[in-house]
């Protein structure tokens, strides 16, 4: 079969280990501009999703700004994730839940809870009226791991 | 205009970054007054009852206040006779009025129905929808590089079988004000019935609706300085006589037998349900504010500060100001090169401006000028050159924050 993106199994830490290694890095921010220059930077660290993978298939809805998010499983049944935006707080922010996501277990995904994000100082984003999609991108992660858990989305 | 800010509370709050809020959102929403609130809440406190049907005191003096607001709008707007004014949730609704009240049942395959590149979606997608319901065409007319609409294009538009013709007053993204009184004549002349979407004008312009000579025009009340959820149709009268109500229900019948029913008289006929009385209310109270200081007076202010956010915008290195008007309706949208209009609407929020960044709910008049987003600054008469300033500085930060290495 062949792939849409690269997706190797292997083991990673787990989502508490990601969830609190970005804690760490958030904690020391005092102010807005600190935390919104670390999300750009996670966002510039992510790998480029090809041209021909911003699809409308790939798109997630509901955001403001254009956001894609490719998802593929591997042979261990992990899932992997890539995407991109065309705002770099988006995709900083996209960056954020990949880091927490990529290669792990359907399950673990579906059982995590997005409140960790208060410890980061990015709780704003969670509210669904703000229309940066953060909340969309995350369903668009749940339905791509309740698909892969055979579990209607 | 210390004073006029006075009159508008929320500009007052702290925002959460704990400074003043410059908000510049305006053509999205526009805030209120105190003298709105207070009639909300006064409406509430003591007069709360339900409008046409009841005996009693209250429920003779919210009709009253009900039907005093609807000759307050007709007035403003030019109407001769307030049993052409409709009240309705917003211009949105007021145009699915006129969309399936008028045009759904008129429409035959072949027909066509005209609208302009810069139309809002909600003055595109009914059109759109009645369009391909009944076989019929759905032609733009084109706009001009400087953001006027192309006179040649709409001409061309009407050479055909032409039944309607829907056009903005005023542009919600360009803030161009359309010379409606001269297109709807044409429109007229090419034989088609005509509905002006006013969203923006009424808050912006000084509106007679006679004077432009449209069939239809629609209005929404919370940019305007009234409650969400308030809104109007002006529609001439023998229009409205000879269409088919929009909504069933109470308050539009006059006989309701087993096999058929008998309608009410307009405007009643199209106001099925409760209406929002607080709202109607509310709305007349802000017609009563915009007309003490003075449409043309407000209209002035407005376009000259737009006018002067577009010049100041133009100075910021990588601005591009889409627009070049000798007047403007209140809105400015520029794109900054190598920042997303959504990274700066965020970035400016932080500052505490509030302004919009998006497709602005016109995705055809976006393509057309080759960006998927843009940010909007939009004024209102509350604003200042000094919060202009402001947004231009958080720009210049902006710039620095987001394009630096």
């Amino acid at each position: 079969m062949t792939r849409t993106i690269p997706c190797p199994k292997g083991e990673v830490p787990t989502i508490q280990a990601q969830a609190d290694a970005l804690e760490k890095e958030f904690r020391d921010f005092s102010d807005w501009t600190e935390r919104y220059e670390h999300i750009i930077e996670l966002g510039q660290a992510l790998d480029p999703l090809p041209e021909e993978l911003r699809r409308p298939e790939f798109e997630v809805p509901g955001c403001q700004s254009q956001v894609w998010l490719v998802c593929e499983r591997a042979d261990d049944g992990r899932l992997c994730f890539h995407g991109h935006s065309d705002s770099l707080i988006v995709r900083g922010l996209l960056a954020v839940l990949i880091r927490l996501c990529d290669r792990q277990r359907p399950e673990d995904i579906l059982a995590w809870d997005l409140a960790f994000l208060e410890t980061i100082g990015l709780q704003q984003h969670l509210t669904p009226s703000r229309t940066n999609g953060f909340v969309a991108m995350w369903r668009k992660i749940q339905e791509c791991a309740a698909r892969a858990a055979g579990r209607e989305p | 205009m210390e004073e006029i800010r006075q009159d508008f509370p929320i500009l007052h709050e702290p925002t959460p970054g704990g400074g003043r809020l410059v908000y510049l959102d305006n053509a999205a929403t526009s805030q209120k007054p105190r003298s709105v609130i207070d009639a909300l809440q006064d409406y509430y406190e003591t007069t709360n009852a339900n409008v046409h049907r009841g005996v009693h005191v209250l429920a003779e003096k919210a009709t009253q206040a009900y039907e005093d607001a609807r000759i307050k709008v007709a007035e403003f707007i030019g109407a001769p006779d307030p049993r052409s004014v409709i009240f309705t949730r917003g211009t949105t609704e007021a145009i699915n009025l006129v969309a399936w009240s008028w045009a759904r049942p008129r429409l035959r395959p072949g027909d066509r129905i005209v609208v302009t590149r810069m139309e809002h979606h909600s003055n595109f997608v009914p059109w759109q929808a009645m369009a391909r319901a009944a076989g019929a065409e759905l032609v733009i007319a084109d706009i001009r590089d400087d953001g006027t609409l192309d006179p040649d294009a709409f001409q061309r538009a009407l050479d055909g079988p032409v039944k309607l013709v829907a056009l903005a007053h005023v542009s919600n993204v360009l803030g161009t004000v359309n010379p409606v009184a001269d297109l709807v004549a044409r429109a007229r002349e090419a034989g088609a019935v005509t509905v002006v979407d006013g969203a923006q004008g009424t808050p912006h312009v000084p509106v007679d609706v006679e004077a432009i000579g449209c069939d239809f025009y629609a209005l929404s009340g919370h940019k305007m300085l009234g409650p969400t959820g308030s809104g109007a149709l002006y529609g001439r009268l023998e229009r409205l006589e000879a269409m088919e109500p929009f909504l069933y229900g109470g308050e539009m019948i006059s006989k309701v037998h087993d096999d058929h029913s008998t309608w009410a008289e307009i405007p009643h006929k199209f106001e099925a349900g409760t209406p929002h009385i607080a709202g109607a209310i509310g709305l007349g109270e802000a017609v009563d504010y915009l007309r003490r200081l003075g449409p043309d007076r407000v209209h002035r202010w407005e376009s000259d500060l737009a006018t002067y956010t577009a010049a100041r915008l133009r100075e910021v290195p990588g601005v591009r100001v889409f627009g070049d008007l000798p007047e403007r309706g209140g809105a400015v949208s520029f794109v900054t090169e190598g920042i997303h209009p959504h990274d700066l609407a965020q970035y400016l929020d932080q500052l505490g401006i509030a302004i919009r960044a998006g497709h602005l709910c016109a995705q055809p008049l976006l393509r057309r000028l080759g960006v998927t987003a843009v940010s909007r600054a939009s004024v209102a008469f509350y604003n200042t050159a000094e919060e202009i300033g402001l947004l231009v500085d958080g720009l210049h930060r902006a710039r620095s924050f987001f394009l630096r290495g």
